[in-house]
């Protein structure tokens, strides 16, 4: 028997689950709101020092990710790019700091916790497609991923290496899309470069960088979390629920309605730019907070059908099976990744996808000039 | 009789091409490396066109159809740098001190509209896809680049063109649009005969040649300072080092291949994507200097014909050695002027374009940037 754990750090909250894989019974799943990780990083091992029972292998959060290896062997610089921050930011306390600090105290506990890799450290995805790219998918986004490729497997009873799909992860920060073909991740779309999300405003417009960079002194990071679905409907998303937003958009409230439609075309968009990576896909998943809002995941899958059925796509739409009662979906996904590295059930679920054969950096695939790119190597790890 | 001439700048010719009753009667397309060294050149060619009653001015990307007397002089350059190019005379002269050629053919686009004016040419700059009424809003929002003015003036000739050579009214043509160019790519969705959407050289999901395209927020973000520079490079001439495009299609190393997959599923991306849009395409119409390049078109019809034929956009009568840009700024002129494309223009509400191209970011550290620019009008 295996016990795993996974950790999930969403924007709102920081969600830890647990599983054996004897009897599947679940023994933590619990969200940590993210404000108080940030206060006190320390909290999380803490949580899971409660547990009752001995723990296999944890698998942390590891930011923008890293190539896959154990906690207590991780360098320095790795942690530092997987949370990579300006000193501004720093200075500012954003969620990222806890994350990092977090990362930290993990390295030097002595649980046998491992982090894991994002999209972009896959052998899986071709270099042409990393070009210029540094968030194809977040450490997280791959959880999500295994979740799926899980679900899918269970479901319709193929091997892992059989599942083909498009994972939406409709989070409150941002949207993500992966491409899934043959069990392995093939192409990403990560929230900072794709459409319209809820907080954030996905990929930039190039002339709007160099607008935007050249009028603010200090390019924080909070930048990203800007311009997005809650901007352009003037809602609060710290104030008022995403509920809210979603039943003003449906009552025609103009401008909430405005942001809808954009960050609903923005996710059938998305979807789009996998099917060069994954033509037939045998379904597309639905995953993140916003698909836990019936009357949305309802207007994403009646969009999804309509435009998918016009170019011959008969993939089913579907939310993603959820075990945990707390915890979002990419948490178990994490789990997983901990079950399949201890040597469980699921160790041929992450050797099919090549999470151990996870290499480079988060910025080894800058084609900008050399000095460019030993400044960002200097600056930021 | 109309007569009716326009000037596509393009990244590496500016084109002058000159129409009359929707005929070609002049030609000319003029290197830009031989026009850093001696702007006075594109003067004498666009009087060689003479007489016009109209001129689409090379327009960057683009404003509401606006007569070049309609602002004053005083403020002109200042103009023409902040809402054609979207950009300060102070940062152009920063480039040009840095020897950024980019820099010296905005420079030399702005004294040649400048000279225009002074010369009192009736000359009227043109709008970009952003601007048209006939684009949804929401598809607007924080976009500045959704096709440039002369990505507009090429879609004209493709509404034009599948018209023409289908024999069916305006509001039956449906296309998407791809514009391989030296610098940009850019796709734009035309339904019912209308721009319905675009995907701008710097909002396009892939490599183009020169550029890096749509930016990783985070990627602005670890670079910080941001200069107008840095968006004309990160492409396939920064991942190869190769400014040779038959060296680069012949795809000789490793990175040559890594490239031209880059750049090929890039712009299979942007198709894919405006198909949302366009949802039923008659056709998918290729244009661009990459695309008269024989590896390039084969590959581009071995990704896109799933989605639509696709087949190479076509010239206007008369027209050989221009680019088809050139030839479509001067369609806009020739309808705007009330000539042979007047329904084409009316139909396409061209002339019903409004502002500019900074009125749609809803990130709020854009606020005041705006204002840091001369009035618009």
């Amino acid at each position: 028997m295996v016990t795993a754990i996974g950790i999930d750090p969403g924007t709102k909250s920081m969600d830890v689950f647990g599983f054996d894989d004897e009897t599947d019974k679940v023994v933590m799943d619990l969200a940590i709101p993210r404000v108080e990780v940030t206060k006190n990083p320390a909290i999380v091992l803490d949580a899971i020092g409660e547990v009752d029972m001995e723990v296999d292998v944890i698998v942390g959060p590891s930011g923008y990710g890293l190539p896959m290896v154990k906690a207590s062997e991780a360098k320095d610089a790795e942690i530092n790019a997987a949370t990579f921050i300006t000193k501004a930011d720093v200075a500012r306390r954003l969620n990222i700091v806890g994350l990092r600090e977090l990362m930290f105290h993990m390295k030097k506990s002595h649980l046998n916790i491992w982090f894991p890799p994002g999209v972009i450290h896959l052998p899986t995805v071709p270099e042409y497609r990393k070009i210029n790219r540094i968030d194809m998918g977040t450490a997280d986004k791959v959880f999500t991923a295994v979740s799926g490729i899980k679900d899918q497997a269970e479901k319709y009873g193929i091997a892992f290496a059989e599942t083909s799909f498009i994972a939406l992860e409709i989070g409150f920060g941002y949207t993500a899309a992966l491409g899934i073909e043959d069990g392995k991740i093939v192409d990403g779309v990560g929230g900072t470069i794709g459409g319209v999300g809820y907080m954030g405003m996905g990929a930039m417009d190039g002339e709007l960088a160099y607008a935007l960079a050249n009028t603010t002194a200090d390019f924080s990071k909070m930048m990203l979390f800007n311009g997005g679905a809650a901007s352009i409907s003037g809602i609060d998303p710290q104030k008022a629920p995403i509920e809210e937003f979603i039943n003003l958009a449906r009552n025609s409230e103009p401008q909430v309605k405005l942001a809808y439609s954009a960050m609903l075309e923005s996710i059938i968009k998305d979807t789009y730019l996998l099917l060069s990576s994954v033509r037939k896909p045998k379904e597309i998943l639905l995953s993140g907070r916003f698909t836990r809002i019936k009357p949305f995941v309802q207007d994403v899958t009646a969009m999804l059908q309509g435009h998918l059925s016009a170019l011959g796509i008969e993939a089913e739409i579907r939310t993603l099976t959820r075990t945990g009662g707390e915890v979002k979906e990419a948490a178990e996904g994490a789990a997983v990744i901990a079950n399949g590295i201890a040597g469980g059930k699921y160790e041929s679920l992450i050797e099919t996808m090549e999470l151990r054969k996870s290499t480079g950096g988060v910025f080894s695939h800058i084609y900008l000039d050399k000095e460019t790119r030993e400044r960002i190597e200097e600056t930021f790890t | 009789m109309t007569r009716a001439a326009g000037i596509d700048p393009g990244t590496k010719s500016m084109d002058i091409c000159a129409i009359e009753d929707g005929e070609v009667y002049y030609e000319n397309p003029l290197d830009n490396v031989e026009l850093a060294n001696e702007p006075e050149k594109i003067n004498d060619a666009l009087r060689e066109a003479f007489p016009v009653d109209l001129i689409s001015g090379p327009s960057g990307y683009g404003v509401e159809p606006t007569r070049i007397d309609e602002i004053p002089e005083s403020i002109f350059e200042d103009w023409y740098y902040n809402y054609i190019l979207l950009t300060t005379k102070a940062e152009i002269q920063k480039g040009i001190e840095e020897g950024i050629f980019g820099a010296i053919l905005y420079k030399n686009m702005t004294d040649f509209s400048l000279w225009m004016r002074r010369e009192k040419f009736p000359v009227m700059f043109i709008p970009g896809v952003i601007q048209l009424p006939t684009v949804p809003y929401y598809r607007k929002i924080n976009k500045l680049d959704m096709g440039t003015a002369d990505k507009l003036a090429v879609t004209a000739l493709g509404v034009h063109d599948q018209a023409s050579r289908l024999g069916i009214q305006y509001s039956d043509v449906s296309f998407i649009l791809v514009e391989v160019g030296f610098g940009y790519n850019a796709v734009i969705g035309v339904e019912g005969g209308r721009v319905v959407d675009g995907i701008g050289g710097t909002n396009f999901p892939g490599i183009g040649f020169l550029t890096l395209s749509a930016v990783d927020g985070e990627l602005v973000q670890l670079i910080g300072n941001w200069e107008r520079k840095d968006t004309f490079e990160g492409g396939v001439v920064s991942v190869t080092g190769e400014m040779d495009p038959d060296a680069f299609v012949k795809r000789k190393d490793e990175k040559n291949e890594i490239a031209f997959d880059a750049m090929m599923e890039g712009i299979e991306k942007a198709v894919a994507s405006m198909k949302v849009s366009v949802k039923k395409p008659k056709e998918i119409l290729l244009s661009g200097r990459w695309t008269k390049i024989n590896e390039i078109t084969e590959e581009l019809e071995k990704r896109l014909s799933d989605y639509a034929d696709v087949r190479a956009l076509g010239f206007l009568e008369g027209a050989e050695t221009t680019k088809e840009t050139a030839q479509g700024y001067a369609i806009v002129a020739d309808g705007l002027a009330g000539g042979t494309f007047k329904q084409l223009i009316e139909w396409m509400q061209i002339h019903e374009a409004r502002g500019t191209a900074l009125e749609y970011i809803h990130h709020p550290k854009f606020q005041g940037v705006p204002e840091r620019f001369v009035s618009f009008k």
